[in-house]
């Protein structure tokens, strides 16, 4: 699949189909159609034509041997950062830091990791999957968040662009000119932003946030498997309960989060959003009941009417890496090139946490709490 | 110590005496000032040596919690999120005067949230890191304003101190030289005269004798 200037839909082997508007209606119709999740085994195999990712899945299973395991990951966090990066010449990613010093350098290095596993990624998805375009397209969302914030404050600059989605930043630019060019998926976010009353920074990412996660339930209901659908709505759930928790640390109102929560996932929008007004500890209790309550919200605390939101982010990765990790154990289909091209950006992040770390001079047990759990960490499951 | 260049008359001795008493004076008062200044620069001293521990203890912390919360995001999308803030902060600066020394009072005032960036993406620990850091604006200022009066005050102090020493080690003991000079010399002179005065006496006495 190659990337487009301006989006044009993707390329199906059975011809081009258009894209009806994305929105919550076509997504609950598209969940009609579609078997719902039931339990992480049921669903794993329920990807149409799995055989045509062969090549793909082959391509990625020679490249898993040079993913981060955890005797490596103990050894990285234990060492400084000249010993941290001589480690990594053994695995894939030391060509990409080599001569690190500072964490521009980091960056640098692990932006042009993720290029090229982008670019392998746009080489072996088939024609017609929308796989890509499911992992790609938050970068486009990014994009859009930056060109949508200059335009209302009316700068016109590079800014903090990235050049790692499915859509080339100058030409979403000279798109968002006139929405119409726009790929349809855009036009919802940027249409609602232009409209709304008071645009400022925070709703600028509001509005776009939410839009990219109902897109990527859109896009993984269109791939037909029920491993993508599951990890999008996961995906889309865990946002929205950091939004409302922190929403309810941050003094917000209901009426920012019903706005702000994405629509389809397990928990309905309007009974999450009611729940801001209520203490803290009742919103807890409330959201116990849901699936997520084992792996991540009842490691959750109150302390001065403030929800203790220190270890969220790395619970709920893991719970999304737990769930990821499945699709190891499915031969051909979508699911191991989700997996694999997940557990890569994984190692990116677990990287550059552990990397920054050594930076700026936090111990190493510190940085292990603020490590990720790996795509191939079997003894951390 | 070097005496005036001054004539010595009685004239100038009660010049001297005048500016010697002024100068006395003035030291004392000068002396007192450099106290007091002194005790002031101490207690901001010691306040801007607590404030800046404490500053820098929360600093630190926050740093530390926002390395890590930025550490979960591409450079990009960090300097995405905090691009554009809304938050306003207004710094007024007036002035306030310790002990006759002007030192500057800043008045900050702030409107707007801190947080300007969506909820959803980023980490959740960045609302921690931005919150200490908003916290920690107002106390910023207020070790500036410490540490620029400590600075001010010092000056203060090391210019009294400077007149103190010029009025203690200069002035004064030369003034002082100079009044002990025209007394003596005056003294001299009054001997002199004296001397003078009792010789033509005794000529006098003695040409009328012998007439």
């Amino acid at each position: 699949m190659s990337r487009s200037a301006i989006y044009e839909g993707p390329k199906s082997g059975h011809g081009s189909r258009g894209r009806a508007p994305a929105g919550p209606g076509r997504a609950y119709g598209l969940l009609a159609r579609y078997r719902r999740y039931r339990g992480p085994l049921e669903n794993l195999k329920v990807t149409r034509e799995p055989a045509k990712y062969g090549y793909a899945v082959g391509r990625i299973k020679v490249r898993e041997m040079g993913l981060l395991n955890s005797q490596r990951l103990g050894r990285l966090i234990e060492a400084d950062f000249d010993e941290a990066l001589h480690i990594l010449e053994e695995a894939d990613y030391g060509d990409y830091l080599k001569g690190s010093r500072v964490a521009s350098d980091v960056d640098a290095g692990l932006m042009r990791f993720l290029q090229d596993l982008y670019e392998l990624l746009r080489e072996i998805t088939p024609a017609g999957s929308h796989i890509a375009e499911f992992l790609l397209d938050r970068y486009d969302f990014h994009n859009l968040k930056v060109l949508l914030k200059q335009r209302c404050c009316g700068e016109q600059n590079e800014g903090p662009m990235l050049d790692l989605g499915t859509l080339d930043p100058e030409a979403l630019r000279v798109a968002l000119e006139n929405p119409a060019k726009l790929p349809q998926h855009l036009v919802g976010p940027v249409l609602e932003v232009l409209a709304l009353p008071e645009i400022t920074s925070q709703w600028v990412d509001t509005v776009v946030d939410r839009h990219f996660f109902e897109h990527r339930l859109v896009l993984a209901r269109e791939e037909h498997s029920g491993f993508m659908e599951e990890f999008a709505r996961t995906s889309l759930d865990l946002a929205n309960i950091k939004i409302l928790l922190r929403a309810k640390n941050l003094g917000k109102d209901a009426g920012f989060l019903e706005r702000a929560l994405a629509e389809g996932g397990r928990m309905g929008k309007v009974w999450m959003a009611a729940l801001v007004t209520q203490p803290a500890e009742e919103m807890l209790r409330a959201l116990g009941g849901s699936r997520y309550a084992a792996g991540l919200l009842q490691f959750l605390g109150v302390e001065d009417e403030q929800i203790r939101l220190t270890d969220y982010d790395k619970r709920a990765d893991d719970l999304m890496m737990a769930q990821l990790h499945q699709a190891r154990r499915i031969a051909v289909g979508v699911e191991p090139i989700l997996g694999y091209i997940r557990g890569r950006e994984n190692d990116v992040a677990v990287l550059r946490i552990i990397l920054m770390g050594k930076l700026h001079n936090l111990s190493p047990e510190a940085i292990e709490r603020h490590v990720r759990r790996l795509y191939v960490d079997k003894e951390r499951l | 110590m070097s005496r005036l260049a001054v004539n010595p008359n009685r004239m100038e001795l009660l010049k001297l005496k005048r500016r010697a008493a002024v100068a006395v004076r003035g030291h004392k008062l000068l002396k007192d000032k450099m106290d007091e200044l002194l005790k002031q620069f101490l207690g901001l001293v010691r306040e801007n040596r607590e404030l800046r521990a404490e500053i820098e203890a929360e600093l630190a912390e926050a740093y530390g919690i926002f390395a890590m919360a930025r550490s979960e995001m591409t450079a990009q999308e960090v300097e995405e999120a905090l691009e554009y803030p809304v938050a306003k902060l207004r710094l007024t600066a007036e002035r306030r005067s310790i002990t006759g020394v002007k030192v500057p009072a800043f008045r900050l005032t702030a409107e707007g949230d801190f947080d300007s960036y969506g909820l959803g993406l980023t980490p959740a620990s960045f609302d921690d890191a931005m919150r200490r850091f908003n916290r920690l604006v107002p106390r910023l200022v207020q070790l500036a304003e410490v540490e620029t009066a400590v600075m001010v005050m010092a000056m203060e102090i090391e210019k009294t101190r400077r007149r103190v020493n010029a009025l203690e080690y200069v002035l004064i003991p030369s003034l002082q030289e100079t009044i002990s000079y025209i007394t003596m010399k005056l003294d001299e002179l009054e001997r002199f005269y004296r001397t003078q005065l009792m010789k033509i006496k005794s000529m006098q006495e003695a040409s009328s004798g012998a007439l």
